[in-house]
């Protein structure tokens, strides 16, 4: 129940953000190489394992699941 | 017990050089061009290197009480990316890791280090195989044939991911699906071999970043993963009464994540701060919050990347240091029990705006620390260089 709750509080903040349409033109900020969520593909591979393989959790900013290793 | 501590390779060391002499140079030239956003499907050569340390204490009190948990493990990663035509794009990625554990030579008698790569053969190898497609309507696909192998598991999976970008831009919606199929060899710590278990894992990933305004914007993410089959970690030693026992978990695995990141940028810099949530059916629930900044240098030919982040975990419900007497379920394994964790790191990046044999160079150089409550510490050090 508290986890449909956080949903719901993250799907509030998503609606609510004053989200608005950003133009081809004006988007030269949020392309730059700084502002993508994903680094560079292999820099966030190594970083993300890592944390796959000493904590319980995973996936955590990483979209992984676990399997694939003899971790877990 | 031998302590097989990592050597820095020569190479390393060489290119360590290189990228120190850089930013020694690099304020003495000319101003040039900023780094120019890279496209997806553009060709790409590019090399990590991971040099990994983990310290349980002195008296191995850290993490497990019964393990020796100090290890080094030292990867590599090639990656290798091939533009077809506008649309299409085919990349290939090795990974070669070696493991040396300060646990090493039990682990000869017992099977038991962090990471299954038991006796003589302690390395990891494995390759991934993808087909990328992206289109000028703003579709995206691509698909992933990985295989894995080490002295004791092989792994096969696939990963199928689309996405659509809307609005200009303004919304990118994606998906993807993972499958692996393992097979793990059920050597126990106490030498013993049984029959070869299989474990089946099946992870959905759905994203949504969505601008907010021509100088931030939002990723929300949700990941689902149903595992199957054999889930512990073979050769990990319960303590149940006077005598050590086997791991014994459950035989499936659901897990969920929520994630929330926010990205916002300045006149020259930016910074991204984000909140996670995991739980699974295990019992174990975790929060991370997560913050960087980057700085952009030097006409944006240097960039630093700080991060933070803080981890809290609550315990398998089967978790426990000892027992008094076997149990159906039970697990000491420290990654499965209650700890936070809080780490820091930086990371260099430099973009070589000269082109060098015709390509574009960048070079990274990164160290993280995390520090575990349950006195389980590891640094990590990386490198890179990738031209394009």
């Amino acid at each position: 129940m508290r986890y449909a709750g956080a949903c719901m509080v993250l799907c509030m903040l998503y609606t609510t953000s004053g989200c608005t349409s950003v133009r081809f033109n004006e988007r030269a900020q949020l392309s730059r190489s700084d502002m993508q969520f994903d680094a560079p593909a292999l820099s966030s591979d190594l970083k993300n394992q890592v944390y796959q393989a000493r904590e319980g959790a995973s996936g955590v900013f990483s979209g992984g699941g676990g399997g694939g290793c003899g971790c877990y | 017990m031998l302590l097989i501590r990592a050597r820095l390779p020569v190479r390393f060391a060489h290119r360590l050089c290189l990228f120190l002499l850089c930013l020694v140079v690099m304020p003495l030239t000319p101003a040039l061009s900023a780094e120019p956003s890279a496209d997806e499907l553009d060709n790409l050569f590019a090399v990590r290197g991971i040099v990994y340390e983990q310290n349980d204490g002195a008296d191995d009190s850290g993490g497990n009480p019964y393990i020796d948990e100090d290890a080094s493990v030292q990867e590599g990663i090639v990656l290798l990316r091939k533009r077809v035509n506008d649309s299409h794009a085919v990349q290939a990625k090795f990974t070669g890791v070696i493991v040396t554990a300060a646990s090493w030579d039990n682990a000869r008698l017992k099977a038991e280090t962090i990471s299954g790569a038991t006796t003589q053969d302690h390395g990891r190898l494995g390759w991934d195989l993808g087909w990328l497609y992206k289109n000028s309507q703003g579709f995206s696909g691509s698909i992933h044939a990985t295989y894995g192998t080490e002295y004791t598991y092989r792994t096969e999976g696939v990963n199928i991911a689309v996405g659509q970008v809307f609005d200009e831009g303004s919304t990118a919606l994606g998906f993807k699906l993972t499958a692996y199929d393992d097979r793990v060899r059920n050597i126990r710590f106490d030498g013993q071999e049984l029959e070869q278990e299989t474990r089946e894992t099946y992870t959905t990933d759905l994203s949504l970043i969505q601008s907010i305004n021509t100088y931030s914007h939002i990723n929300l993410s949700w990941t689902h993963t149903e595992q199957d089959g054999f889930l512990a970690t073979s050769y990990n030693a319960v303590q149940a009464g006077d005598a050590f026992d086997y791991e014994r978990v459950p035989q499936s695995r659901s897990r969920d994540t929520l994630s929330l990141r926010y990205k916002h940028a300045l006149a020259r810099d930016s910074y991204q701060l984000g909140y996670g949530r995991y739980w699974d059916s295990w019992g174990i629930g975790s929060d991370v919050f997560e913050g960087r900044y980057y700085f952009n240098l030097y006409s944006g030919r240097l960039s630093v990347q700080t991060s933070a982040r803080y981890y809290k975990q609550a315990a398998a419900d089967f978790y426990g240091i000892d027992f008094e007497q076997p149990q159906l379920l039970q697990t000491s394994d420290s990654d499965l029990g209650r700890f936070t964790g809080t780490s820091a790191g930086v990371l260099f990046a430099f973009y070589n705006p000269r082109r060098m044999l015709g390509f574009l160079h960048t070079y990274e150089l990164g160290f993280n620390y995390y520090q575990r409550g349950d006195g389980l510490d590891l640094y990590w050090l990386t490198f890179g260089w990738s031209f394009r």
